[in-house]
């Protein structure tokens, strides 16, 4: 059991957790135990146990949603690992991401996220995943047995539907995995035989905001760099610390709608700077959606803003200034030149430029929102220069 | 309170389409929401002050300005760029466009095709294509309208000697407007191309399940109710309205006004399998679950086709494995088996039912490319590059191929003997003739009976006189397997009994892998029923 937190008021409603990261699969190319007879292509990783680590440390360092606080948080991890608590230091002999101890960890969170309404059920695995109709997540011990290859894969979508009966009415999945779909499943006619963690059923469907976010698109791959956190956790993580966030009645808070927003912005972003070959492009499903409160801030996010010149040349001659309200809140001067980048705290400012020397005609001020973090403000002044 | 006319305009093929609108104050608070129909205005109240509003297109575009609002009168103009493409402003502002800068040209595709399939009395067939065409030169997209009969499920299919068979579903609507262009990124299978298919008229309902699509919610919200709330006041809504309401209805779960959607609108459109189903999802939801009829409702659909929006193929299939989880019955086993097909091949992305395969009743996952057989009811998009009758024929068989002059990028022998790049023959990305270490190309063999298979012959330098040579057989010309009881043998020049492999059912390639020094010479031969073709190579 590898319950890492556990701390419910009765009859309140929670946050509830479960995160799994597999990177050890003993029984594909390059395991340490009899690998499948056909391995699909699938090989060891390193990122999903680094990435669903840092993916518990957020939640239990910053999660905090006053609506339904941090209740719980189920992880399993392969290889199996010391988990040191972020808050208080406590170690914990996290659990192997097998299939028994998946759906152990399973029954205590659905368990949990049925006792109230108003709870929020977040799920997040980070490992193997492949496609054919079904999604299936595959636990560290998929492929161990040759006859049933499928036997410890999850039924991803099928789980998703039992879950249709769940009290909770916010749930979330994030699965940073591929969803590719190797040759080998195409010639396999039992993929439906890979069991959901829980199964649909015909009665008692409960409206829900559910969210599920994937980190690729159907046939496309999920990428992370050998020991570091995956680009879509990356980004998951951006989102949550504020870059999906949203003003609203006077607070800041991470919702549902703008979360997955804000997740693919990013990775789009991060695409632009990658080979083609390399893009990652994350989708996401929503049923019912009240845009729902995950997380709420505790200061204004950062947005970063561009304010530019045209021509180009001009910036070598121009102040330039942001201003809050009458206050000066950044400046540059000359000899910087170029487009100036900066990041400020959201709110509304005024740009504007000042040419000192009378090169060019000073332009009119311009007012702009930084309103939403995840994406960048640009400001473009077009100057007129002086004969 | 002031009044704010906000007026939004765009070009006229967009006018009447609905664009979800944001009003956000200083304290960065969004102090309004509200749908405005392109080309029109639309009052609203606020208190004096500055304001940015935003228009958030369903391409996923935004497009912004800033309002001082004082206690006269204001009017502000949002106003969006037009398509960079004439005539496409529709699709652009659907986001049906591509951003790609490189993007090929049509005609750059080879021998691209398309063909219309429509289901009469249950089963499919190819009509002629009776539209006027001229084949487009020269183009990024094609954009053409089509005009077919109504209360029909019609699918389009465009394939080629390099693009994978698509089937895309036509709308249920009037004056539809097609537009083929190359996909926005390169597949896994190499480059493709993307459609999309609109209907004129109905801006509404096309724009509402473009922000279903693309996971805006919150627009859709906007623009929804004030859709449903107008609809819910005519008499009569086309199938189209009446089936996008119905998927956007489900989707935002509001129940009430679901059955009275249902009552009104969907129950009249049986011809339709979207609207079955749209039937079958409100009786699982209703609080006392009606599961006979709701059985009967997935099974009509499936009877019916296939549904002709994505939104319903994801409905179907969930709801297929909902009653296969909860009931042993033969009848949804059997069509769970059936739409699980589509499923596997679908292009879960696309608004319209889209996917991979061999006609409409046969999904495949694995990518169909070529030109078929049966060229009855085909259009070509891009001049044929072979003429169909001739692309199976075998060429030249007999001549040594020496496969070291490969690695010397001298082709001249095996170009001589019929072999091709691998893209002139499946569109993938070609390695020969690039200087890599590994060499490759193919050719086709013909084995009778209309039977084509791909033999790729890989070449690569191991050691100084030593050769790996890797052998694939691959299917052709539509085919997804390999023919069964197809036999190759590996004759070695050396005298050693040959080595055999035979082909068994649902194979998708056979492999050989190979080691000879120079000079050493062999044969490869492929053998179906009483057609043997023999391949003869020297190191």
């Amino acid at each position: 059991m590898t319950t890492i937190f556990e701390k419910i008021e009765a009859k309140k409603p929670h946050t509830h957790v479960f995160i799994i990261g597999v990177g050890e699969y003993p029984h594909l190319i390059g395991g340490k135990s009899p690998t499948l007879d056909e391995p699909m292509g699938l090989k060891q990783l390193t990122s999903p146990p680094i990435s669903a680590k840092a993916f518990a440390d957020w939640i239990l360092k910053d999660l905090n949603n006053p609506d339904a606080p941090l209740g719980s948080v189920e992880l399993l991890l392969s290889p199996v690992s010391v988990y040191e608590r972020p808050t208080d230091g406590q170690q914990f002999a996290v659990e192997a991401a097998k299939m028994v101890n998946i759906t152990k960890a399973f029954d205590r969170w659905y368990q949990r996220c049925d006792a109230h309404e108003k709870n929020v059920a977040i799920f997040y695995f980070c490992g193997h995943g492949i496609k054919k109709a079904d999604e299936l997540l595959l636990a560290e011990d998929f492929g161990q047995n040759q006859n049933r290859p499928l036997e410890n894969a999850i039924n991803f979508r099928q789980t998703y539907l039992g879950m249709a009966n769940c009290t909770a009415k916010v749930q979330c999945y994030f699965i940073d995995s591929c969803r590719q779909v190797p040759d080998e499943l195409l010639k396999l006619d039992g993929v439906s035989s890979a069991q959901p963690l829980i199964a649909p059923k015909l009665c008692g469907y409960k409206p829900r905001d559910a969210r599920i976010l994937y980190a690729s698109a159907v046939d496309g791959k999920a990428y992370g760099h050998r020991g570091k956190v995956t680009r879509f956790t990356d980004a998951l993580i951006k989102s949550l610390r504020g870059g999906g966030s949203k003003r609203d009645q006077r607070k800041w808070i991470v919702t549902t709608n703008v979360l997955s927003d804000a997740v693919i912005e990013i990775l789009k972003q991060e695409n632009a700077k990658t080979e083609p070959k390399y893009h990652q492009i994350p989708v996401y499903e929503a049923e019912c959606s009240y845009n729902s409160t995950i997380h709420l801030l505790d200061r204004p996010p950062k947005v970063t803003v561009t304010v530019g010149l045209t021509p180009n040349c001009a910036s070598a001659f121009a102040e330039l200034y942001i201003r809050k309200g009458s206050l000066v809140y950044r400046e540059r001067v000359p000899p910087e030149s170029g487009d100036w980048k900066e990041e400020v705290e959201a709110d509304v400012y005024t740009a504007y430029a000042h040419f000192p020397t009378g090169e060019y005609q000073n332009p009119d001020e311009e007012d702009f929102w930084a309103d939403t973090p995840y994406k960048q403000v640009e400001v473009r002044f077009n100057v007129r220069a002086i004969p | 309170m002031s009044n704010l006319s906000l007026k939004l305009s765009g070009a006229d093929s967009t006018s009447g389409a609905p664009v979800y609108v944001e009003v956000i104050n200083t304290e960065l608070e969004t102090v309004a929401e509200l749908p405005i129909l392109v080309n029109s205005s639309r009052e609203i109240q606020l208190e004096p002050g500055k304001y940015l509003i935003r228009a958030n297109l369903p391409s996923g575009k935004t497009i912004s300005t800033k309002a001082f609002v004082t206690e006269k009168p204001n009017e502000v103009e949002l106003s969006f760029i037009q398509s960079p493409v004439q005539q496409l402003e529709w699709q652009d502002f659907l986001g049906n466009t591509s951003t790609r800068t490189d993007a090929l040209k049509i005609s750059q595709f080879t021998s691209t095709w398309q063909r219309l399939w429509s289901r009469e009395q249950q089963t499919w067939k190819v009509p002629e294509w009776h539209s006027k065409w001229k084949q487009p030169r020269d183009e990024t997209a094609i954009k053409f309208p089509l005009e077919l009969p109504q209360n029909q499920l019609q699918f389009l299919q465009v394939g080629g000697l390099q693009i994978p068979w698509h089937l895309i579903a036509l709308p249920p609507g009037k004056d539809l407007q097609v537009l083929v262009r190359p996909s926005e990124y390169e597949s896994a299978f190499g480059e493709d191309i993307t459609l999309a298919v609109t209907s004129r008229n109905n801006q509404e309902a096309e724009t509402l399940l473009s922000y279903l699509n693309s996971g805006n919610i919150r627009a859709a919200k906007v623009v929804g109710e004030e859709f449903v709330e107008k609809s819910l006041r005519k008499r009569f809504l086309n199938p189209l309205e009446a089936v996008i309401g119905g998927y956007y209805l489900l989707k935002v779960n509001t129940n009430e006004r679901l059955d009275e959607w249902c009552r009104k609108f969907i129950t009249q459109e049986k011809w339709l399998p979207d609207a079955h189903l749209i039937l079958a999802w409100q009786l699982l939801r209703e609080p006392e679950v009606r599961i006979n009829s709701a059985r009967s409702c997935l099974l009509t659909t499936v009877k019916c086709g296939i549904p002709i929006y994505t939104q319903g193929l994801r409905l179907l299939f969930d709801g297929l494995q909902i009653f296969h989880q909860n009931e042993q019955n033969e009848e949804i086993e059997q069509a769970l088996k059936k739409i699980r097909g589509y499923a596997a091949a679908a292009d879960w992305s696309k608004s319209l039912t889209t996917f991979y395969g061999h006609d409409p009743e046969h999904p495949e996952y694995a990518r169909i490319t070529g030109i078929p057989q049966d060229t009855r009811g085909l259009v070509w998009l891009s001049e044929p590059a072979i003429a169909p009758e001739q692309q199976s024929d075998n060429s030249p068989q007999g001549i040594l191929v020496t496969l070291s002059q490969w690695l010397q990028n001298n082709f001249d022998e095996a170009l001589q003997a019929g072999y091709q790049t691998v893209e002139e023959i499946f569109g993938s990305t070609s390695l020969a003739f690039r200087g890599t270490s590994t060499i490759k190309l193919a050719k086709l063999i013909n084995l009778g009976s209309g039977c084509v298979v791909a033999l790729i012959v890989e070449v690569n330098q191991a050691l100084e006189d030593k050769i790996d040579i890797v052998l694939w057989v691959f299917p052709y010309n539509g085919q997804t397997y390999l023919p069964e009881n197809l036999t190759v043998a590996y004759i070695s020049g050396s005298g050693e009994p040959p080595k055999e492999g035979r082909a068994g059912s649902g194979q998708l390639r056979m492999r050989l892998r190979l080691n000879h020094r120079l000079g050493e010479r062999f044969d490869f031969q492929l053998t179906l029923g009483d057609i043997s073709v023999t391949e003869s190579f020297v190191i």
